[in-house]
């Protein structure tokens, strides 16, 4: 019986690799290209924390995309100018990411509005655009910080902000975890006719 | 493979995920390569190399268009490029010329500058020192600051330097110079070291300063003019001059041989009080625009601010490397 259920157990485990592969493969792609999305709307200047940034050694592109064309405003700083900058101004602080939904969490906090971030000479590298905007932030300067606004400090209106991380190995594995679902899976449902087999052929001799 | 050792195989394996599922996203996350976020570096500097030369750049264009601006957008020009004694010098500067002083305004030219060093770490004020070259092709010292994480770098002090004077290494611009306000190390404190400077500029009795080489064209200048203006008012009226050091606007940059470059300044009041021997005297041409008088029967009073750079050792003595003075205000009766 407990061999039946070891068997019964690793085709379930397969089956459940196999799927968790085969989702991971048809959201990366073959480039390994994963993408995570929230929608903070307009209130609130959107500030993108390391623990999100700088997890992998890869570079992330963040993609702000505003309503009906909106401008918006992307800066890349060192996290404590980041913060000592917008203070405690009202912001959406993206600090992780939810794979199962492909969503970035948020966090709420602050009021009040941000000083012009435009002027101030702490970003290491800025962007803006009408409707959408993009900053890459590759990983020789991490941690920082991704504030995405207006030039001038109020919120920009969005419809969204992406964030993109390229992983061909990541392609690879999510690759090789489906077919490692699917071999063990194989084994197991193998293991278990094998069993079956056997213990039909045993009951077939006792009776004889 | 047998059936009797399929089983096994496969309890095995049951194991390795059960372990692997137990490891939870930790093992998950390395697998894909996810890690904690590095911890912030707070001892490099501010500003890479590029982007300090950009700041530079933009900072003396605003300050050389601030300075020769005039109507309107003057105020805002300034407050935008200038700050602390280079915003007061440029604020006199303009009284002056708006008075029609004869005095030819140095602009630096906003192009080619060069970023000298930048401070380093994360606290704030901030502070470059930038290379930069007037029109008359005198090289100056331009200090730039930014006080806080919302103010821009802006022009500061500004001094040309003397000739023949220089200043020692510095630490790459990749690296950062650090601040040392209290003059740690060096042979003199820089609060003492103005002190001592202002002291020995004093008119009547100046004081030889025990820290500071003499021979510089600046103080010589300074002191030699004071005995001629003296003695040309004879015995119709009394010079004195005092310098006061204002500790406000000093800031130490470390150089690489543990020395410092130091930027200070000094204000200078002149007066003149007459004798009762005599009646009435003419104060300079620039006093007399910024007066709106020709003559004065009392007294008379011109406040002068002196912007001094100096480099100080950690033994021996300081050499002041940069000068200029700009006449503030003038009062008289």
């Amino acid at each position: 019986m407990s061999k039946r259920v070891a068997l019964g157990v690793l085709t379930l485990a397969g089956l459940v690799l196999a799927g968790i592969g085969l989702w991971f493969s048809s959201h990366l792609g073959a480039a390994g290209s994963g993408t995570f999305s929230a929608k903070p709307g307009g209130e609130r200047v959107v500030v993108i924390e390391p623990s999100v940034l700088n997890r992998v050694d890869g570079p992330v592109t963040v993609t702000a995309t505003a309503k009906n064309g909106g401008e918006v405003w992307l800066g890349r700083a060192a996290p404590s100018d980041a913060h000592a900058l917008v203070g405690n101004a009202g912001q959406d602080a993206v600090t992780g990411v939810s794979v199962g939904g492909w969503e970035l969490t948020t966090e709420s906090h602050g009021t009040g509005t941000a000083p012009a971030l435009a002027q101030s000479d702490v970003w290491r590298d800025t962007t803006q655009g009408t409707g959408t905007a993009s900053l890459t932030v590759h990983q020789n300067d991490a941690p920082e910080t991704v504030v995405v606004a207006t030039a001038s400090g109020k919120p920009a209106d969005l419809a969204s902000v992406d964030l993109t991380w390229q992983g061909q190995a990541w392609a690879v594995k999510a690759l090789a975890v489906l077919v490692l679902g699917v071999l063990l899976a194989g084994a197991g449902a193998a293991g278990l006719w094998l069993l079956r087999h056997r213990e039909t052929t045993t009951t077939q001799e006792a009776r004889a | 493979m047998s059936p009797s050792t399929m089983p096994r195989v496969a309890t095995g394996a049951v194991a390795t995920l059960a372990a692997l599922a137990m490891g939870g996203c930790g093992l998950g996350g390395a697998l894909v390569g996810v890690h904690d976020a590095p911890a912030e570096h707070t001892s490099t500097p501010p500003v890479g190399a590029e982007s300090a030369q950009a700041i530079a750049s933009r900072v003396l264009a605003d300050a050389a268009r601030a300075r020769a601006a005039t109507g309107a957008e003057v105020k805002d020009l300034r407050a935008k490029a200038l700050t602390g004694a280079a915003l007061t010098v440029s604020t006199a500067d303009s009284r002056l010329a708006k008075a029609g002083s004869t005095a030819t305004e140095p602009v630096t030219k906003p192009t080619e500058p060069k970023v000298l060093a930048v401070s380093r770490g994360t606290a704030w004020p901030r502070v470059m020192l930038v290379q930069g070259t007037r029109e008359d092709g005198a090289t100056v010292l331009n200090l730039l600051t930014s006080a806080e994480a919302s103010a821009p770098f802006r022009l500061a002090a500004s001094a040309p330097m003397q000739a023949g004077s220089k200043v020692a290494a510095l630490d790459a611009i990749n690296e950062g110079s650090p601040l040392n306000p209290q003059g740690t190390g060096l042979a003199i404190a820089p609060k003492d070291l103005l002190a001592e400077y202002a002291a020995s500029l004093a008119y009547p009795t100046p004081k030889p300063s025990a820290h500071i080489n003499g021979g510089d064209q600046f103080t010589h200048a300074v002191l030699t003019n004071a005995r001629t203006q003296a003695a040309s008012l004879g015995k119709l009226a009394t010079l004195t001059q005092k310098h006061t050091p204002q500790p406000e606007d000093t800031v130490v940059i470390s150089l690489k041989d543990g020395g410092a470059v130091v930027f200070g300044l000094i204000e200078r009041i002149d007066t003149i009080t007459l004798k009762p021997t005599g009646k009435s005297l003419t104060p300079n041409p620039d006093f007399q625009k910024l007066l709106g008088k020709k003559t004065l029967t009392k007294q008379a009073q011109m406040r002068t601010f002196e912007t001094v750079v100096f480099t100080v050792p950690p033994k021996g003595r300081a050499n002041l490397v940069a000068v200029d003075e700009t006449l503030v205000s003038a009062k008289g009766k």
